[in-house]
């Protein structure tokens, strides 16, 4: 294959085509099918690697636990140990005291807390052309979870999912919107394709189906894939918050 | 034997100690930083953190890392810099039929058998993918899911230049043909 051909894939996968290169490299695609080939071969290289990890490659078990999460120290100077016993001691008349008076909040109060949100991905942008590429709908479904109308957006995405039931990441921005709107039963059924795929979205969506079945009450469930988010190497931005459910269930 | 050889000995010796340092110390650096310099969201540059301390620990392991120019924080910082440009192209890509990005119509959807056909291929070369072993794993993804040019896989994973990250890209996609 040509230079130019293999300079425009690597630009392709590196996001860095302009307009004019992108043009070009279609139509490189659609008249040689070495590039054709070599495109759509790439491409599904592409899709294999959207759910591996970077912290699989390392090989010393330690290491690959302390790249996963960063442990606390344990080291305490002696000196300080009086410090620290009269801290627990007084941490703990606390809790007696909290524990006996304060109500602990309720499971889903917990789920509410803890449910952060997820910022969308997605990309619409169509390739130079005027028109829009994208439905006005799935937009306008998109807009109002840009605005956090979740309830709304959740509608909406109800039957954008009906009408492509192969689009993972409309399923998954679907069952945020229902996770975040509180409709835990509807975000379990939306959700559990997703920790079964492949998909790239597979970690987060971990996490809010978790959520979800904390939501509807289903422990077990929810335990599963909280901790299933926790010890993905990927699973770092919502640590703390499944944590916090885990420990409320 | 100077104090940024002492960090890289330090990480040997006590990996989880040197790690909770960073995550407690670099990364507020690094997403202040980031935020400041890149407008990118916390929630992504803590990712990207995450992927630049894998990444020195792949580079630590497989040898390419030896010693420090400056401290791990700043070497980290480097590489957090790459990851964070590739990032931004990403939000601002231009993608060609047949990307995520086109919603499937009439002409482009390949049927309900095709597409199971094409998903268990997918899932054979991810296997394959899996089991290609370092460095070729780390290349392709950070190639084909991060987005780092050659270049920039070549500051980050430490080789000579672009040209020796195209020629081993290439021997690892043609293992994959196989």
């Amino acid at each position: 294959m040509e230079n130019r051909a293999e300079h425009l894939l690597e630009s392709y996968f590196s996001n860095a085509l302009t307009a004019a290169e992108a043009a070009e490299l279609k139509t490189l695609a659609a008249t040689d099918s070495n590039v054709a080939a070599e495109l759509a071969f790439q491409r599904r290289v592409a899709t294999s690697v959207q759910s591996s990890s970077l912290a699989k490659g390392i090989q010393n078990t330690e290491w690959k636990t302390a790249a996963q999460k960063p442990f606390p120290s344990t080291a305490i100077k002696v000196s300080m140990l009086p410090r620290y016993a009269y801290a627990a001691a007084a941490a703990l008349a606390l809790l007696v005291v909290a524990y006996l008076f304060i109500v602990p909040p309720s499971l889903q109060t917990v789920v509410a807390k803890n449910t952060k949100e997820y910022p969308n991905k997605m990309k619409f942008k169509s390739l130079g052309e005027e028109a829009q590429s994208v439905p006005e709908n799935i937009i306008k479904a998109f807009n109002q979870y840009d605005k956090h109308q979740y309830r709304e957006a959740a509608t909406a995405l109800q039957s954008i999912v009906a009408a492509h039931t192969d689009r993972m990441d409309y399923r998954f921005y679907w069952g945020v919107s229902l996770v975040n709107s509180k409709q835990y039963a509807e975000a379990v059924k939306a959700l559990s394709p997703l920790v079964q795929s492949q998909d790239e979205r597979k970690i987060p969506a971990l996490y809010y189906l978790g959520l979800a079945c904390a939501g509807v009450g289903d422990k077990d469930c929810a335990r599963q894939n909280l901790q299933a988010y926790i010890e993905s190497p990927e699973g770092v931005t919502y640590r703390e918050q499944a944590k916090a459910v885990l420990e409320a269930l | 034997m100077n104090g940024k050889q002492n960090e890289l000995d330090d990480f040997r010796k006590n990996p989880n100690s040197v790690s909770a340092g960073l995550y407690a110390k670099c990364r507020p650096k690094f997403i202040g930083w980031g935020k400041e310099n890149t407008r990118t969201s916390a929630h992504d540059l803590a990712d990207i953190f995450q992927n630049a301390v894998i990444i020195m620990m792949l580079n630590l392991e497989s040898g390419r890392l030896t010693e420090l120019v400056g401290t791990l924080c700043t070497y980290l910082f480097g590489i957090g810099k790459n990851l964070i440009q590739a990032f931004r192209r990403k939000q601002g890509r231009i993608g060609l039929p047949g990307d995520e990005a086109f919603p499937i119509t009439k002409e482009t959807d390949l049927g309900a058998e095709a597409q199971i056909i094409a998903q268990q291929a997918d899932e054979q070369l991810w296997a394959k993918v899996d089991t290609l072993g370092e460095p070729c794993r780390s290349l392709l993804v950070l190639t084909y899911r991060e987005g780092l040019n050659s270049q920039e896989i070549a500051d980050a994973l430490g080789y000579a230049s672009p040209e020796v990250v195209r020629q081993l890209r290439k021997r690892c996609l043609d293992k994959l043909r196989k």
